[in-house]
């Protein structure tokens, strides 16, 4: 898309323009939780690049700077805790009427050595169930008139390996763990619930990648497992609704 | 003959109370816990004359647990049944979820099983056949779901399972084993009248495994009446 921008005259700069980019249609639209930062702000980032308008969901929006310098007439930023179901159908509201393509529910946490046997509180690890489960359900119920009314009709859970049984582990993080296993449930719920929608929903373990909640101690940039997860978005067919891949396409066990 | 000795959650009614009365009957000594010991006359009933006990307990609640694990003092335990199980509620569809009753059912039957577990983890140690046993279901399985719908209960139990699959990795070595059970579509107040299996079958059957499961089992998720399920 950058050598296209540039090979008709406009500067590399303006890539994130009003202008548009794509002949022949409107440009699709992807709503992102979690865009901050990390896996969610590069998902936004390349959606961006690509063309397509973003809705991007950040707890703490004047704090975003990473969504800062983004900034250009097809991103809006919303003020987004997946755990406050009033803000969910707020962004819901703002959004009637607007076809959404891909909802990417990315917002996540990990509470380091605390997900560990005896370390965490039932408050802790509900705090988790809001993020990882009710949220992306309720982003879901928000949300899904616009998604079924747009052309790709895409619901993108970002997961973990931690989430899945068939994964080798070597202890017990019990907040995350339950939490992504939960989430992988909810989405092959999901999956049957909205098939007559049209809706393919699936969700991702986005690989260990360098990023703040890893520390940034892997060598998987953001760049590669979003690009990874994007191609996979965009290309699976709505038969496979309902399914648990890794960044790079390999089939996850539950 | 040394007694063997079982502690069993939601025990006034359905499969609990017929893991107590089974336990019971074969000379087991049975811790058997209810939110409301009463109004449990079929437990009362079931353990009259037996070796057993009936302790309140509401596993949400963390000063239940602590009283009740005070109440063992240093009693050894061979096995634990988390049994005590919601079914989640009437709107449990996508568009009309109850999300007050999706924390509630968390707290229940993935947060309780989990506490109740690491609250007992010394009394097992004490005991010889040191098995947790998590009643879960089926519906939990995310390979089975070929209907969608249920979310509350269904994502309930993957947690609960992986609760499982958590705990069987961690105390491995130090000798306690932990597997899952679908206890079947079980003639209960929760399974309703036309369930085609009786809690007699299906805690016979979840008992016969119980007794079988070592290192090997451990961290596995069973059918009553034997077989391996898919997570």
């Amino acid at each position: 898309m950058i050598s296209f921008v540039t090979a008709i005259g406009w500067p590399a700069d303006r890539i994130c323009s009003n202008f548009p980019l794509y002949v022949g249609g409107t440009m699709p639209t992807a709503v992102v939780t979690g865009a901050s930062r990390g896996i969610g702000l590069e998902f936004v980032r390349q959606y961006l690049e690509d063309g397509w308008t973003v809705h991007a969901g950040a707890r703490s929006p004047d704090a975003a700077t990473g969504l800062a310098d983004l900034a250009c007439d097809r991103l809006s930023v919303h003020r987004l805790d997946v755990s406050d179901h009033e803000q969910i159908a707020a962004l819901g509201r703002s959004l009637e009427g607007t076809p959404v393509d891909v909802l990417v529910n990315n917002a996540g946490m990990w509470i380091d050595e605390d997900e560990t046997l005896g370390r965490f509180t039932d408050a802790a690890w509900m705090e988790q169930f809001e993020v990882h489960l009710f949220g992306v359900m309720a982003m879901c119920e928000a949300l899904i008139e616009s998604i079924a009314a747009s052309e790709q009709r895409r619901i993108v859970n970002i997961s973990s390996g931690n989430g899945s049984f068939g994964w080798e582990k070597t202890f017990g993080e019990y907040p995350y763990n339950t939490t992504k296993a939960a989430l992988n449930m909810l989405t092959m719920g999901l999956a049957h619930d909205l098939a007559d929608r049209g809706v393919t929903v699936m969700c991702f373990t986005p690989g260990f990648v360098a990023t703040d909640m890893t520390d940034h101690a892997s060598d998987l940039k953001p760049l590669e497992s979003v690009g990874g997860m994007r191609a996979l978005v965009a290309g699976l067919d709505t038969d496979r609704s309902g399914i648990f891949l890794r960044y790079n396409g390999e089939a996850m066990p539950w | 003959m040394v007694t063997s000795t079982a502690l069993i959650t939601g025990a006034n009614r359905g499969i609990g109370l017929e893991f107590a009365r089974q336990y019971a009957a074969e000379g087991w000594r049975v811790h058997a816990c209810c939110r409301e010991p009463e109004e449990a006359s079929d437990l009362t009933a079931a353990l009259a004359g037996r070796n057993g006990v009936i302790h309140r307990l509401d596993v949400t609640q963390e000063h239940s647990i602590h009283t009740l694990v005070e109440a063992l003092e240093d009693e050894a335990l061979d096995v634990l049944v988390n049994n005590a199980g919601v079914i989640g509620g009437e709107h449990q569809d996508f568009g009309d979820i109850d999300y007050a009753m999706w924390r509630t059912t968390i707290r229940t039957n993935v947060m309780g099983p989990y506490r109740v577990a690491e609250a007992l983890l010394d009394r097992l140690d004490a005991g010889r056949q040191r098995v947790i046993a998590n009643v879960s279901s089926l519906m939990g399985s995310i390979t089975d779901n070929g209907s969608g719908g249920d979310h509350i209960y269904r994502t309930s139990k993957t947690a609960l399972n992986m609760v499982t699959a958590c705990l069987a990795m961690d105390l491995r070595e130090r000798g306690l084993h932990v597997v899952s059970f679908h206890p079947g579509w079980v003639a209960t107040d929760m399974g309703g009248a036309s369930a085609p299996v009786t809690p007699e079958q299906s805690t016979a059957g979840m008992r016969r495994r119980i007794a079988g499961v070592g290192a090997e089992q451990s961290g596995r998720f069973y059918n009553f009446d034997g077989p391996e399920l898919a997570w």
